[in-house]
């Protein structure tokens, strides 16, 4: 099977799910993470995934930092998908194969691959993938991971969809609740 | 014989057995009619009123309030299910059914069809929850659910066995005729009807050859459905909403230009709803027409619903219920009555040839006295309702050929192919004769699947109060 083409799901259109807006951010004042490791508690570094040629760069910086810093590196990857979409009675019945069907392709086609990119951190990779909205469930993620630092690619590989609708790696910037490396 | 002919001898026939009348006060009353209005009036009482008291909840459900499993992302979600669900109910019976209810029934009708919409959300809560209830999971995760699988199962083991079977089959026969009556002649009918109305009427090429724009259609539902094209069927999907916001937006608009008509109006319908003038049968008569059209527009009680809605990925059968209770309402109680007032405010009801001009084509004047283009609109959103209802209801007519021929492919593609030969005879066929069987194939499927209702109504009670004891004593949480 082909990798479903990002661009043909409608996730980065549509209704907002974002569950971590600016004011609870600025409400907290201190980083979570940072509050995260005076606790002690052990932290990640988060890198998100597509299929683009940043990608392969922002799993190299990853894994060079998890490396120095002695974190568990954990890799991501969303396939853009929304809740709110239009489906005919045909395209729900088949869902649930398409979603197996999805998974599997994005775990063979870009999380095999990227984590091929990580054998000199000589520690096991925890993979993610999961359906939504790209930046949300980034920020969703690193906030349940306790994520110390997030690193995704600068150009995704949606195409025309990203100059329409602004990169992922933009919302992050402006959302993400920890440090956010852009890697072009 | 021609087909023509044939079809119209076969649907006097059906309607006589379906619709079996009593004659009451001088009043003929279809026995159908009053089943579906009690059963209606029945779940309302006995599910105590969640079409009230549910429908905050029912919209925090669709807007994903309670989606917190992230084991269910990707998944059919629940506003995709209604979604779907609603394109299927919109169609031609939200816009001609209307025209013909308020041409027969005088204004008063819009009123008894509001009333009608009310208590058909608590019907549909009741089928849809039950459909997700004793849906069948195969092992590659797909579903197959809705009135077949409660009745042979769930009925089956509460009576017995073959009874429920019986039911089960009986359903699957009738929604057979469903299929190609209502979701599927009927459509074609009124849509061709409303293509002729505007490239020139009936002394065109088109309008003398009605059977050519049947073909085009029939072709085009080949396509989809034999030719397994899902990207027609994807498209016409995402522009049926788009449609239907257009058509509510326009129907907004003609009541705002007459807006000082408004309260004239308000008066004609509740007092045409109490006490009509010149209607046969008086109060009964407009309350029975009203009903029966929005029951033919929202499908409740007929069990169609409940094979969409099925679809849905929840562990909660309750949940699909109160989403399925905004069906009706969206259907009914916005896009029915706006048709209705829009008919009703500019005075097209009143006009000396309405009955006459039934159907799609009194909604289309009551639009041109407004919008002198607006038809052409009309005829536009009349080609993608009558498309996409055709497409819901084939996938509705396949699936009970699946369930009485035990998935046969053979059997599955000779129904494809009769379905669109139904395409083209309903163009074709005169009015009163497709709605007549239209009305009949579909309301012959709520005698098993109320049936079916009535003996599950306690195991429904039972889910859908214990659902809302446990959201209410905090056990389900919203997550955002």
């Amino acid at each position: 099977m082909r990798f479903p083409n990002p661009a043909a799901g409608v996730a980065l259109s549509g209704f907002s799910r974002l569950r971590f807006s600016r004011t609870v951010h600025l409400a907290g004042c201190i980083p979570r993470t940072t509050r995260n490791h005076e606790r002690g508690l052990v932290s990640t570094i988060i890198v998100g995934v597509d299929l683009s040629d940043s990608s392969t760069r922002a799993v190299e910086l990853a894994t060079r930092i998890a490396r120095s810093l002695d974190l568990p590196l954990i890799i991501v990857h969303v396939i853009p998908w929304s809740p709110y979409s239009f489906q005919t009675q045909a395209e729900n019945d088949y869902r649930p194969r398409e979603r197996k069907a999805e998974i599997a392709a994005a775990e063979e086609q870009v999380i095999e691959p990227m984590v091929a990119l990580t054998k000199d951190l000589e520690k096991p990779v925890e993979t993610l993938v999961r359906h939504g909205k790209p930046s949300d469930l980034l920020i969703d993620i690193a906030e349940e991971r306790k994520a110390a630092h997030l690193i995704v690619g600068r150009t995704g590989d949606s195409g025309l969809k990203v100059s329409l609708f602004g990169s992922v790696a933009s919302r992050l910037v402006q959302h993400a609740p920890v440090p956010v490396t852009v890697v072009p | 014989m021609n087909p023509v002919a044939w079809f119209d001898a076969l649907s006097g026939f059906v309607t006589s057995v379906i619709f079996f009348s009593v004659t009451l006060g001088g009043v003929e009353i279809p026995l159908i009619v009053v089943w579906l209005i009690v059963a209606g009036g029945f779940f309302t009482v006995y599910l105590g009123f969640q079409n009230i008291r549910g429908f905050k909840h029912a919209i925090q459900l669709v807007s994903g309030k309670y989606d917190n499993d992230p084991d269910e992302a990707g998944e059919v979600s629940h506003f995709q299910a209604l979604a779907t669900a609603v394109s299927g109910t919109v169609g031609l019976g939200n816009i001609a059914g209307v025209a013909v209810a308020i041409a027969l029934g005088g204004p008063g009708a819009t009123f008894w069809m509001i009333v009608a919409g009310f208590l058909g959300m608590s019907t549909k809560m009741a089928e849809c929850t039950l459909g997700v209830k004793f849906r069948r999971q195969h092992s590659d995760g797909t579903v197959s659910g809705g009135p077949m699988y409660y009745l042979r199962d769930a009925v089956g083991k509460v009576t017995n066995m073959r009874f429920g079977k019986f039911l089960a089959g009986f359903f699957a026969v009738c929604t057979v005729g469903g299929s190609l009556g209502g979701g599927n002649m009927f459509q074609s009918n009124q849509a061709s009807q409303q293509i002729i109305n505007v490239t020139g009427g009936t002394e065109t090429f088109l309008g003398r050859n009605p059977w050519v724009i049947g073909l085009i259609f029939a072709i085009l539902v080949a396509v989809v459905i034999i030719g397994g094209i899902k990207s027609i069927a994807r498209v016409t999907e995402k522009i049926v909403p788009g449609m239907a916001i257009i058509y509510v937006a326009a129907c907004l608009f003609v009541l705002i230009v007459n807006f000082g008509a408004i309260p004239n109006a308000m008066v004609q319908i509740f007092s045409g709803a109490f006490s009509p003038e010149g209607i046969t049968g008086g109060v009964v008569g407009v309350l029975l027409v009203g009903f029966q059209r929005a029951a033919f527009s929202n499908e409740a009680g007929v069990g169609s619903a409940s094979i969409a809605h099925s679809a849905v990925r929840t562990d909660e059968p309750a949940t699909e219920g109160y989403v399925a209770l905004l069906e009706p309402f969206i259907d009914t109680i916005v896009i029915c009555t706006m048709t209705a007032l829009t008919i009703v405010i500019t005075g097209a009801w009143a006009r000396p040839d309405a009955t006459e001009l039934g159907g799609v084509q009194l909604t289309s004047t009551a639009f041109e006295s407004v919008i002198s283009w607006f038809p052409v609109v009309l005829a536009i959103s009349v080609i993608f309702f009558a498309f996409s209802t055709m497409i819901s209801w084939s996938y509705y007519g396949m699936k009970a050929i699946g369930y009485l021929f035990g998935d046969s492919q053979k059997a599955e593609n000779v129904f494809k192919g009769v379905f669109c030969v139904f395409t083209v005879i309903g163009s074709a066929a005169s009015l009163s004769s497709v709605i007549d069987f239209s009305d009949s194939a579909i309301f012959a499927m709520s005698l098993p699947n109320i049936v079916g209702l009535y003996i599950l109504a306690r195991v429904l009670r039972k889910e859908i109060f214990g659902y809302r004891d446990r959201v209410k004593s905090g056990e389900i949480v919203a997550s955002k």
